[in-house]
């Protein structure tokens, strides 16, 4: 299987790389359990930075795609499939914007909202 | 005397096979290549133009030529003087002059460098492909022979230390030509294992080249560094065994040999086993992106 970055595209390349990754396991062509290529080689091959290849591994093993095993390499989850059509940002903004209606609900003005989300961003407690 | 002739014989194949069959089997396949795949057709595969390559390549048989003519001379040398001294052969004949045949090969693996530079510069492709199966060192070499150049390697130092220190083996008394021969072993191990690592995770020289043929390239430096490290181990061996003994008069013939089955193997190997027909040329076609 191989995969395809356009380094002119308006779309970010880690990105590019997870949708392609996500797309591969949801079309059966990569399957729970299958090796994927080091940080370094993807990077290698696709000449682009190391940094790139990493923080795409590191958003897809966030989302349970795929799986670090030390120095075993990276591996696709076993429950990548279902995690693949997980939206977290879907999830973010659904979830945010029921607290944000609730907030407004018992009468906080936008300005309170904005303060107390950022306090609490900034707060170790969460 | 019959030492003599063979070591004679030996060189004289050295001479031949390394300054004169292999420049013009190089010749032939880069002619081949131009004739078989020209610029018009394959326009990424010429970062310049045909005429320089064909003009390296006549330079570089030059080159040869010199040094074949060298080589002859310095057998009269060696002839004329062996025979009337009548005292051993010296290995550093044959030492020095593969280092002088070797300068050519030097000179063409620079301007590879340079070629695929070039070609590099002018790559406007912006979709980039690379396959999402990883890489590991078994499949480009077979486990009997990794585990062989591993094992010649350690079995060469082991005894190239056993046969200098004998009986005080233990008392780490050995030679100072054990102990360099043992740190030259292992700087070419190094730098071999380092060649190995680029080659199989390092960046594409040629940006067109594809993923399959890469895999082949990769497997066959592979293949020709662990065969060229087992010679290297097997000669260091002999070298140790049969130094100082009434055996010396074969070093020099050894190493004739050595150096006939490394460059024999480091570039007649590597033109066999990638055949032109075997290789996609369709990727340096003018609207081709390599996957």
């Amino acid at each position: 299987m191989n995969i395809m970055v356009d380094v002119e595209s308006g779309v970010p390349l880690f990105t590019q790389l997870i949708e392609q990754i996500k797309e591969a396991v949801l079309n059966d062509q990569l399957s729970p359990g299958d090796a994927l290529p080091s940080i370094r080689q993807l990077a290698n091959d696709l000449t682009v930075n190391n940094k790139t290849v990493a923080k795409a591994y590191q958003l897809l093993e966030r989302d349970s795609v795929i799986q670090t095993k030390g120095y075993r390499g990276t591996f696709i989850h076993p429950e990548a499939k279902k995690n693949c059509v997980v939206d977290l940002n879907e999830v973010l903004v659904s979830t945010l914007g029921d607290a944000v209606s609730s907030l407004r609900n018992i009468g906080a003005t936008d300005s309170e909202i904005r303060n107390v989300f950022q306090n609490v961003m900034n707060s170790r407690a969460y | 005397m019959i030492e003599y002739v063979v070591f004679h014989l030996a060189f004289i194949t050295q001479i031949v096979v390394g300054s004169y069959y292999i420049p013009r089997q190089y010749r032939k396949r880069v002619l081949k290549v131009i004739e078989l795949y020209p610029k018009s057709d394959y326009p990424k595969l010429y970062p310049g133009t045909e005429v320089q390559y064909r003009t390296a390549t006549e330079r570089l048989i030059t080159i040869n030529d010199v040094v074949f003519a060298l080589g002859m001379i310095m057998v009269g040398m060696v002839i004329h003087f062996d025979y009337d001294s009548q005292e051993k052969i010296s290995e550093a004949v044959p030492a020095v002059f593969f280092m002088i045949q070797g300068i050519p090969y030097v000179l063409l693996e620079l301007s590879e460098f340079s070629y695929f530079k070039q070609m590099r510069s002018l790559d406007v492709s912006k979709v980039k492909s690379a396959s999402m199966k990883p890489r590991r060192l078994l499949d480009f070499v077979s486990p009997w022979l990794l585990y062989s150049t591993i094992a010649c390697f350690f079995i060469s130092i082991v005894i190239d230390f056993y046969v200098s220190a004998g009986a005080s083996f233990a008392e780490l008394t050995w030679s100072h030509d054990t102990v360099i021969r043992g740190l030259t072993l292992l700087a070419v191990n190094l730098l071999f294992s380092f060649i190995i690592y680029m080659n199989i995770y390092g960046k594409k020289c040629d940006p067109h080249l594809s993923g399959g043929d890469r895999n082949k390239v990769a497997k066959t430096a592979v293949k020709t560094l662990c065969i060229i490290s087992i010679f290297a181990s097997v000669f260091f061996t002999i070298q140790a065994t049969i130094n100082d003994s009434e055996h010396e008069d074969l070093i020099a013939l050894f190493l004739c040999l050595y150096n006939i089955g490394i460059i024999s193997v480091a570039t007649l190997g590597r033109l066999s086993a990638i055949k032109l027909d075997e290789l996609n040329f369709d990727v340096y076609k003018g609207n081709s992106a390599s996957v």
